[in-house]
């Protein structure tokens, strides 16, 4: 027994040895900088194009969903990455709350780089109490998809820039259409479940918070008003999917995790509120006989719909902070924003690679002659504004009771009053939490409400001072 | 004396490697999320640390949200009687001189060594309720029953019960009764269950009943259990059972069913009680992977588990602290549901 353990350890300790002098040979020597990014082609071309410039350093990817959990928990332990991404001003702060996020200002100041030339969208995703944490990988703000061959088998004329709603809604009836067995032919409008959020608040002049971000506003008549017209798109008039239309295609995955994409994709849908990153998607092969063009949405009360950003930050841990910052340099660069504006990743950060002398190259894309409504797009970027946040709600606290509220309007569970009533209350119920946990929010808290600003309560006996 | 203290010297350093392995990344972790229990660590909001005592406990016990999850929790261990039993079923038939009885014992284990996540993404397309394979099997099953279930209504109502106005608005829209009862469900898109449960709140909504993501979730789980480890272990126990028992019963003429009740059962009593163990224990800590692959813990929060609201807590919302809390106090219900277990059901088997 003695001889077999012997042998055994001998043969361990031999293949150690072994894997230690054939250690791999890497492909170059340059240093690695690891990016957490969504892993997809578009971002693959854009790496590419830097490592190719680059002599010492080299991005590799480390792939990362729309949620921060995975990076947030890789930088607490030491290991995170040297680039990190930030979907939603909340995933700001919570970089920069927890010391994760370089501020950037001083380097955009030594590197030429100004905040200003990014479109104003991107402020919030960027900024964080008057300093800079990141440079804007992408800037989206929605117009409506058109599948031009429904219309025209339908004999129905294309929308014109100022059409209304209620003629959205009349086009969209008469495009919901079912086969003979009963099951749907096309919805007239493909709506996303965040779709209330970023077009119809805004619209109504509604608003998830006030300036300050101190009071959660969803509990206003314009916010019940809002919900409840997304909610009778799909109760209602019938137009959208509902819970089990949405469910067909959950199964079916795809390229980012809008749903809606699919469906519209796939002819399953007339119109749809969309950004220029569904082409990311919809000009793949697949759908190569789908007949597009983009109009801007129906005008609602105010003519305004929130664009949101993903901005790219620094890891303040990381370990390649000047390679790190030689990329945040790239992404200003002429060759990213012409790279993203060519594929389709949305529309580029910085605002002037949209206008004379580069608009012919964001205009048209020789490679896709067919595509000849980009102007809609920096029409619609143009009127965007940045959603109103609040520093005092956790991010994800506020995305889970945002999904449960959808769950229930989804499932016509509740009216759009008493679904926007509820969150609000449960939201400013986290803005009091925070008060109480955090001593340095509740100082910057007061501030603003001894500036004016409304408060997370109604009575003031309630109030955390 | 010198040789036993150099045996056990051995025997410590064989140890060694796991003992360290099982402090390092379980024993000091464990201690320390104790210790992070009664702390307010929250890496998001630049909250200074301090100890917060019993705070977390009892902010935990006061939430709403926490009494939702262990509800969901409790509903889906409804699945643990059918999935025990199926298995006990399966075991019985397969431990009967059979050809292929090794090719079915095969099939039947094969849940158990597929990627669970390849089974999940399987069972949401199974469980699609416009194009799945589950609701076309069962519209068409119900169709009949439906067209049936409204024409013996119809008669009923205008036979036997005097004409009366509201009766008009009882059959438009058609037949709300026999629609809730014979329509296919949503199954994983909706917040439906057979408590009637509401999403919401811990309380009973008559508009909730039917079938939804949990029993989604339930139908998907004890698929995958009736044929796994539980079987296995009741084969093996059944095999373990003296054929004279079952001989000296042929003898005094027993049947196939006062073989089960009177020596099958009471013999694998041991196995069923560490079965049911193991499934509650299972039970109390699962439910994650289910409902993060199929639903996200959705809808409106309806297949969230404890384990999943403990991951939202620490990883989503990053509140260390209380997502500590939550996990100690899971880990004292599993304790005690173990212990009652073990001085209940322990004595049962001994009898």
């Amino acid at each position: 027994m003695k001889f077999i353990f012997a042998v055994i350890g001998g043969l361990l300790a031999a293949a150690s040895v072994l894997a230690t002098l054939w250690k791999p040979s890497y492909p170059d020597e340059r240093i690695e900088l690891i990016w957490c990014t969504s892993d997809n082609p578009v971002c693959r071309r854009q790496i590419a194009v830097f490592n190719e410039m680059q002599d010492t350093y080299r991005v590799i990817v480390d792939p990362q969903p729309t949620t921060i959990a995975k990076t947030a928990v890789q930088c607490i332990a030491g290991v995170g990455p040297d680039l990190m991404d930030a979907w939603t001003p909340t995933q700001l702060y919570i970089f920069v709350r927890a010391g994760m996020a370089l501020d950037l200002t001083d380097a955009f100041a030594s590197r030429g780089i100004s905040a200003e030339s990014f479109w104003p969208v991107s402020r919030t995703t960027i900024e964080c109490d008057g300093r800079i944490y990141g440079h804007p990988a992408n800037v989206h703000a929605p117009v409506m998809w058109i599948n031009k061959k429904i219309f025209r088998e339908n004999h129905i004329p294309l929308p014109a820039d100022d059409w209304t709603w209620d003629e959205c809604i009349a086009i969209a009836k008469r495009l919901t259409q079912y086969r003979p067995d009963g099951r749907i032919k096309h919805f007239g409008l493909v709506l996303d479940h965040q779709d209330w959020r970023d077009i119809f608040l805004p619209q109504f002049g509604a608003r998830m918070y006030n300036d300050a971000g101190t009071r959660c506003m969803l509990d206003s008549p314009e916010a019940a008003e809002a919900m409840q017209f997304y909610q009778d798109f799909i109760h209602k008039h019938r137009v959208s999917p509902d819970r089990n239309a949405a469910m067909n295609l959950a199964s079916q995955g795809g390229f980012g995790t809008e749903k809606s994409i699919s469906m519209f994709a796939s002819g399953m849908g007339a119109m749809a509120p969309g950004g220029r990153w569904w082409l990311c998607i919809m000009r793949d092969k697949a759908y190569k006989d789908l007949e597009l063009t983009a109009v801007q949405l129906p005008k609602g009360r105010v003519p305004e719909v929130y664009g949101t950003a993903r901005a790219t930050l620094v890891n303040k841990a990381g370990r390649n902070i000047e390679g790190a910052l030689q990329f945040i340099e790239f992404m200003h660069s002429e060759t990213f924003n012409r790279l993203v504006n060519e594929e389709a990743d949305a529309l580029a950060p910085v605002v002037a690679y949209h206008y004379p002398p580069h608009e012919e190259h964001f205009l048209h894309n020789p490679a896709f002659p067919a595509e000849d409504y980009h102007l809609e797009f920096r029409e619609a970027m143009e009127h965007a504004v940045p959603n109103h946040v609040s520093p005092f709600v956790s991010g994800e606290r506020e995305m889970q009771l945002l999904i449960v509220v959808e769950d229930l309007i989804f499932g016509n569970l509740k009216t759009g009053a008493e679904a926007m009533r509820d969150c609000a209350t449960e939201l400013n119920k986290s803005i009091m939490e925070t008060l109480r946990e955090s001593p340095e929010q509740l100082q910057r808290y007061r501030s603003l409400v001894d500036a004016g600003a409304q408060p997370a309560w109604d009575d003031p006996a309630d109030a955390p001072w | 004396m010198v040789t036993r203290r150099r045996a056990m010297l051995a025997a410590l350093l064989f140890l060694l490697p796991n003992l360290l392995g099982f402090a390092i990344f379980t024993l000091i972790p464990v201690g320390f999320s104790l210790l992070a229990s009664f702390t307010n660590w929250n890496i998001s909001q630049a909250v200074p640390l301090r100890w917060v005592g019993l705070d977390n406990y009892i902010a935990l016990l006061r939430s709403e949200p926490f009494w939702l999850y262990l509800v969901n929790t409790g509903y889906l261990m409804l699945g643990l009687p059918v999935a025990i039993g199926g298995s006990l079923f399966l075991a019985t038939l397969l431990s009967r001189p059979i050809r292929g009885g090794g090719l079915y014992r095969t099939l039947f284990y094969l849940p158990s060594f597929t990627a669970g996540i390849a089974l999940y993404i399987l069972w949401k397309k199974l469980f699609n309720p416009t194009v799945g394979p589950i609701n076309y099997a069962l519209d068409t099953l119900l169709m009949p029953l439906h067209t049936g279930g409204e024409a013996v209504f119809t008669w009923w109502l205008w036979s036997y019960v005097p004409q009366q106005e509201w009766m008009g608005a009882l059959l438009d829209p058609p037949w709300w009764l026999a629609w809730t009862l014979v329509q296919s469900p949503s199954w994983l898109g909706s917040t439906q269950n057979l408590f009637a449960l509401h999403p919401e709140h811990v309380q009973l909504n008559a508009s909730q009943f039917g079938f939804g993501a949990r029993d989604a979730i339930i139908v998907m789980g004890v698929w995958g259990a009736i044929g796994g480890g539980n079987m296995l272990l009741y084969i093996a126990g059944i095999a373990n059972i003296p054929r004279q028992l079952y001989e000296a019963a042929e003898i005094d003429g027993a049947g196939a069913w006062a073989k089960f009740r009177h020596i099958t059962w009471p013999q694998l009593a041991p196995t069923t009680f560490f079965i049911l163990v193991m499934s509650v224990i299972g039970g109390l800590q699962g439910g994650f992977e289910q409902a993060r692959t199929l639903t996200e813990g959705g809808p409106a929060g309806t297949t969230t588990t404890l384990t999943y609201h403990i991951y939202n807590l620490a990883f989503e919302e990053f509140k260390i602290g209380y997502a500590s809390a939550v996990s100690w106090v899971l880990f004292s219900m599993i304790f005690v549901v173990t212990l009652i277990n073990w001085r209940f059901g322990n004595s049962h088997v001994n009898e």
